[in-house]
C-alpha cells in the first residue's frame, strides 16, 4: 500500500507554487478600490448643497460595482469626474473634506490602474502596492498643499485678472498632452 | 511613446478625468475642485517622464534550490536557456525550477502568467527591480519527459500606467524519473543461476543454508568438518563428518513494460482527443513506477535486473546487477512511451532461461497476454502486473458505460484465461506489496505434504 501511498499523495500535491513575497488576491485589491471609490462618493455628498435624488446612491453603486467588477474600463476616472462635479455644484467642502478628497481621488486613480492589470486570482505582491504607494507619496503631499492654498484663496477671494486661470489652463492643456494615451501609430497614417 | 510599450487605459481615463477637473476648476474659478485632480495629474506627468524603455526579459531555468532566491539578482548573467532537458527528479518529488525576469530601466513591476499542461496554474503581479529570480516547485505524479511551466510575461512601468507587449512563452521541460517504492517479499524465478547471490538454491556448494551432514569424503574441505558431529558418531575419530551447505545463487528477472498504451483513470480521454490531466498518474506511469519498485527490490537482493519494452524495437536492456544498473532501468523506463503505430511481433522477445518474466500492461489488448502466454508455456515464472489506474466513471453517459463495460469484460476474459494458465496477476492499483509477497510465499512452498504436485 505505500508504494501507491506515495503517488496517491503526490496527486494530491499535484501543483505548481511560484515563491513570492507576501501577496494578497486581486480580488482584494478590487474590493479596496470599491471601498476607496465608494468612501471618495460619500465624503463628496457629505458636503454642502443638495440632497441627491433616491435614485442616485443607487446608480452610484452600480458605478462602483462596475469600478470593481470591471477596471480595466477606467471607470474610475469617472469616479473622480463625479466626485469632482459634485463638488463643483455643491459649494466648497470644508478643508478636511477637501484633503481627504485629494488622496481619495488619487487613490482611486492608482489602484483602478492597478486593478486593470489583474484578475480576480491573480496574486498581487504587497511589495508592488507599498512600492506604488511610495511613488505615490511625493505628488500626494504636494497636491495635499496645494488643497490647503485653495482653500486659503477660496476664503480669501480671488486675485484680480484672469491671469491665473490663463496658467491653470495651460498648465492643464500640458499635463493632457504628456500624459493621455496615444495610439502607436497615428490615425492619418493608418493604411 | 516608448518603442513597445503603451499607456494604461485605466490610467489615461484617470489622468483625463484629472485634467477635466483641473479646466473645470479654472473655468468656474474653483481652485479646490481644481485641486482634487492635481495629484493624479503629477502622478501622470512623472510617470510619462519616467517611460521606460526596453523590453523585459523572462527565462526559466533548472534550480536545485540549493542557493538563496534571490541569488539571481545580483548574479552574473546567463545564456538564455530556452526549453531543454532539465534534471531528473524523481516522481512524486518537487521539480525545481526559477523564473528570472530583467526587467528594463524604468519598469518595477511585471505580470506573469506560468501554464502547465495546457492549464493557467498561477498569475502573479510582482516587484522586479532591475533583476527578480522566483523559485518555482512542481509537484507531479507524471513521469517521463514533460512540461515543467511555460511563463509569459509583461513589464509594467511606474503606477501601473504604462505596460509593454507581452514576452512570447518560455518553457522548459524535465526528464522526471520513475521514483520506486519499497516493497517486501519479492517472487522468486522457480531456477536460480550462478554461484553467487543472495538466494539459497537447491545445489550443494558453499554459503547458504545447511544440506547435510555426511561422511568426510575426498574433496572436501578439512574446515568443513563438524567436530561435534564427529565426536557424537564416531567417538574414535575413525570416520570423520562434515557439514555441506546448498550453493548461493542470483535470480535473473527481466522486467517487460508495454508502452502502447497510456491511459489515464478518465476513459473519455482513452480517444485520445485530449489528454489525461497533469495531475492524474496514468498507466504508464503506474507502470514505470511499478518496474522501478521491482527493479529497486530485485537488485537490491544481488539479483539481475534487464528491461525490455513491449511497444518498441529496439534493443533490450540485458539483465545486469548493481545500482548503475537501476539508474540504467530508470532512465530507460523514463523515456518509454508509445510511439506510433505499435510493431506487430511475430514471435515474443527472447529472454534469458530460467528468468523470471513481469510484464506490466494494462491488458486492454490481447498482445501483452498473447506474449505472457508464450513466455508461460516456454516454462518460465511469469507475472502480470495489471498497472490500469483506477478508473473515474461518474461522469459517462450510458453509451460510454456500455463501451467502457465491454472493454473491461475483454479484459477480465484475457485476465482470467491467463490466471488458468498459472500466469500470477497483480494489480498494481490494489496492494502490490501485498500481492508480490503472497506470491513469493507461494514460490518457496515444494509439493509435498497439503501442497498439490
Amino acid at each position: 500500500m505505500s508504494a501507491l501511498r506515495s503517488l496517491a499523495d503526490a496527486r494530491q500535491r499535484d501543483d505548481v507554487e511560484v515563491e513570492t513575497g507576501p501577496w494578497a488576491p486581486g480580488w482584494a485589491v478590487r474590493l479596496l478600490l470599491a471601498v476607496v471609490a465608494a468612501t471618495a462618493l460619500a465624503v463628496a455628498w457629505s458636503g454642502p448643497g443638495p440632497q441627491p435624488p433616491a435614485s442616485m446612491p443607487i446608480l452610484l453603486g452600480v458605478l462602483v460595482l462596475a469600478v470593481a467588477c470591471a477596471p480595466g474600463l477606467g471607470l474610475s476616472g469617472l469616479v473622480v469626474l463625479v466626485v469632482g462635479a459634485r463638488v463643483l455644484l455643491g459649494g466648497a467642502p470644508p478643508l478636511g473634506s477637501t484633503m481627504l478628497l485629494v488622496l481619495l481621488a488619487h487613490l482611486v486613480v492608482w489602484l483602478g490602474a492597478v486593478a486593470a492589470r489583474t484578475r480576480a486570482r491573480t496574486r498581487v505582491e504587497l511589495a508592488v502596492l507599498a512600492a506604488g504607494a511610495r511613488e505615490g507619496l511625493p505628488p500626494q503631499v504636494g497636491a495635499q498643499g496645494l488643497a490647503v492654498v485653495a482653500a486659503v484663496v477660496a476664503e480669501g477671494g480671488l486675485p484680480p485678472g484672469d491671469g491665473w486661470r490663463v496658467a491653470a489652463l495651460a498648465l492643464a492643456a500640458v499635463v493632457v498632452v504628456l500624459a493621455l494615451p496615444r495610439p502607436r501609430v497615428l490615425w492619418w497614417r493608418r493604411d | 511613446m516608448s518603442e513597445g510599450w503603451s499607456r494604461s487605459r485605466a490610467a489615461g481615463a484617470g489622468a483625463v478625468a484629472s485634467a477635466v477637473l483641473l479646466i473645470a476648476g479654472g473655468v468656474f474659478g474653483r481652485p479646490d475642485v481644481a485641486v482634487l485632480g492635481a495629484a493624479p495629474l503629477i502622478a501622470a506627468a512623472w510617470t510619462v517622464w519616467r517611460q521606460p524603455s526596453g523590453q523585459l526579459t523572462v527565462r526559466v531555468e533548472a534550480w536545485s534550490g540549493e542557493e538563496p532566491a534571490g541569488a539571481g539578482e545580483d548574479g552574473p548573467d546567463e545564456e538564455p536557456s530556452g526549453s531543454g532537458d532539465g534534471e531528473a527528479p524523481a516522481a512524486g518529488a518537487a521539480v525545481r525550477a526559477r523564473v528570472l525576469l530583467d526587467a528594463p530601466a524604468g519598469a518595477d513591476t511585471a505580470l506573469l502568467g506560468v501554464r502547465r499542461a495546457g492549464r493557467d496554474v498561477a498569475e502573479l503581479l510582482v516587484r522586479v527591480d532591475g533583476r527578480r529570480s522566483l523559485p518555482l516547485l512542481v509537484r507531479t505524479v507524471r513521469t517521463g519527459p514533460q512540461e515543467v511551466a511555460t511563463v509569459e510575461a509583461q513589464a509594467i512601468g511606474p503606477g501601473a500606467a504604462s505596460i509593454s507587449e507581452p514576452t512570447d512563452p518560455v518553457g522548459r521541460t524535465a526528464m522526471v524519473l520513475p521514483g520506486p517504492s519499497a516493497l517486501r517479499d519479492l517472487p522468486l524465478p522457480p531456477r536460480l543461476r550462478g554461484l553467487t547471490g543472495a538466494h539459497t538454491s537447491r545445489r550443494p556448494g558453499e554459503g547458504g543454508d545447511l544440506r547435510d551432514v555426511h561422511q568426510f569424503a575426498p574433496g572436501d574441505r578439512l574446515r568443513r568438518i563438524d567436530w561435534r558431529v564427529t565426536a557424537r558418531r564416531a567417538p574414535d575419530l575413525r570416520e570423520l563428518y562434515v557439514r555441506r551447505e546448498h550453493a548461493l545463487a542470483e535470480a535473473v528477472v527481466l522486467l517487460v513494460v508495454d508502452s502502447r498504451d497510456d491511459v489515464g483513470p478518465d476513459p473519455r480521454t482513452w480517444r485520445g482527443a485530449e489528454g489525461p490531466r497533469a495531475q492524474d498518474a496514468t498507466s504508464l506511469d503506474l507502470g514505470r513506477h511499478a518496474a522501478a519498485s521491482l527493479a529497486q527490490g530485485y537488485l537490491g537482493a544481488g539479483d539481475r535486473v534487464g528491461l525490455d519494452d513491449l511497444g518498441a524495437r529496439r534493443r533490450p536492456l540485458p539483465p545486469g546487477g548493481g545500482r548503475r544498473q537501476l539508474d540504467r532501468i530508470r532512465h530507460a523506463l523514463a523515456v518509454t512511451r508509445p510511439e506510433g503505430e505499435p510493431p506487430k511481433r511475430l514471435r515474443p522477445p527472447q529472454i534469458p532461461s530460467g528468468a523470471l518474466v513481469v510484464v506490466f500492461s494494462t491488458f486492454l489488448d490481447d498482445e501483452a497476454s498473447r506474449v505472457a502466454r508464450q513466455w508461460r508455456q516456454a516454462g518460465h515464472r511469469v507475472i502480470a502486473v495489471d498497472v490500469l489506474p483506477e478508473l473515474r466513471e461518474g461522469h459517462l453517459d450510458d453509451r460510454e458505460r456500455l463501451a467502457l463495460r465491454m472493454v473491461r469484460l475483454a479484459r477480465e476474459d484475457r485476465l482470467a484465461e491467463l490466471a488458468d494458465l498459472d500466469v500470477e496477476i497483480v494489480h498494481w492499483r490494489d496492494d502490490p506489496a501485498v500481492g508480490l509477497a503472497g506470491l513469493a510465499r507461494r514460490g518457496q512452498r515444494r509439493p509435498g505434504a497439503g501442497v498439490p504436485a
